[in-house]
């Protein structure tokens, strides 16, 4: 097994921008791990794992018949 | 060693990754790097106590930003080049025991928002030509980390498969002037090999299926790529790739592996591509029973030729079943 390598923020996530090309209101900010890898945190101004669409749930009467 | 090696006798590129054997194996649960890290515990990959979906840069790269250079030299007969490019991972959600499947609707259309946004980002940096999101699922399939997350891999070229569907979309539209992904639309549409359908999204059994449960979900109208979908759209393609994936573990009685994955229009701004390119997703479970997998072999691996073990109107119609 690799080793997991302890990961703490160093550049700190920047502020909250919003995405564009949706009406969600979906957020994004951008940090750097301090490997200087890239970190993106996505979240939607909703609480987490609501549906941002009433209605999105019931787009369609899905199931198709042969 | 990280390289990009040219096969001038399959003309495709080939990447070697060689630092990936040393990649986090099958950790266990307390021991996940994709989990969050929480007050007092131990520091992981995300250094936050809780998030909805996290993207960042893989630790162990196939592609990056700023590759090393080929530790061998290249020939006219052996071209090789630096592994330009970047493989980033999405991670879900911050449930280490959840799955694609069993996530809230909200957070799956969430994840269609996401891609069109990494597809854009990663698509516009120095060196790119072609951004795939896709998700291994499953043991079998080869996956290391349990926790519920894809990759997104962008590519210095467009890969060996989208590339051949590039070509074959621009023969057939030379031929009849028209895109074959919309004429594959319009033919399937309400077809015996349609699993699921919304008004703007279809999911169907491909008629060339190479595996016995594949489906495609796919726009109805021609669309180059997530980015160029509206809302509506990305909505009934979220709703789709959920319940399809729900359907997909009730099939055989237990979480179905597969590799689901992406295809768009290459990446770069000239939109020349647009007119071939139709945004699908493609699933491919390896499962032909819930005891037997189907493998590559003599025909698929060694000649390229795939032979299917189930119909696909029988698959369809079976998948039918099971999704709700």
């Amino acid at each position: 097994m690799g080793e997991l390598d302890v990961i703490d923020e160093a550049g700190g996530p920047g502020p909250a921008e919003p995405v564009a090309g949706t009406r969600t209101g979906l957020v994004r900010e951008v940090g750097v791990l301090p490997d200087g890898r890239r970190i993106t945190y996505y979240r939607l101004p909703a609480a987490s794992g609501t549906c941002p669409h009433p209605g999105s749930e019931l787009a369609t009467d899905s199931r198709v018949g042969p | 060693m990280t390289e990009r090696r040219y096969d001038p006798t399959a003309d495709e590129w080939v990447t070697f990754a060689t630092h990936r054997q040393d990649r986090t194996y099958k950790p266990p649960a307390e021991g996940c790097p994709l989990c969050p890290t929480r007050p007092g515990g131990r520091l992981t990959e995300v250094p936050r106590p809780a998030y909805e979906v996290v993207v960042f840069d893989n630790r162990y790269p196939s592609f990056s930003p700023e590759p090393p250079s080929p530790e061998v030299a290249g020939s006219s007969l052996y071209p090789v080049a630096p592994a330009v490019g970047r493989c980033e991972v999405v991670v879900y959600s911050d449930d280490h025991d959840t799955t694609f499947a069993d996530l809230p609707p909200g957070r799956v259309r969430m994840l269609v928002d996401v891609w069109a946004d990494r597809a854009a980002v990663l698509g516009g940096e120095p060196g790119v030509s072609y951004v795939m999101p896709f998700e291994n699922k499953g043991d079998v399939i080869g996956v290391t980390l349990a926790h519920p997350h894809g990759q997104i891999y962008a590519y210095p070229e467009v890969p060996p498969r989208p590339a051949r569907e590039l070509r074959a979309a621009l023969t057939y539209r030379a031929r009849t002037g028209r895109c074959v992904e919309c004429d594959v639309v319009a033919a399937e549409a309400e077809g015996p090999r349609v699993v699921l359908a919304a008004p703007t999204v279809i999911a169907f059994v491909p008629f060339w299926a190479r595996f016995p449960y594949e489906v495609h979900v796919v726009p109805r109208a021609h669309r180059p790529s997530l980015a160029d979908l509206d809302d509506h759209e990305r909505d009934d393609l979220a709703d789709l790739m959920h319940r399809l994936t729900r359907g997909y573990d009730r099939l055989f009685g237990f979480s179905l592996p597969y590799v689901m994955a992406v295809h768009a229009r290459p990446s770069g701004a000239d939109r020349d591509w647009d007119p071939v390119s139709h945004l699908h997703v493609e699933f491919a479970p390896p499962n032909r029973a819930a005891d037997k997998l189907k493998y590559l072999a003599g025909s698929e691996l060694a000649g390229g030729a795939f032979v299917t073990d189930v119909a696909p109107e029988r698959a369809a119609a079976r998948l039918r079943e099971v999704i709700v």
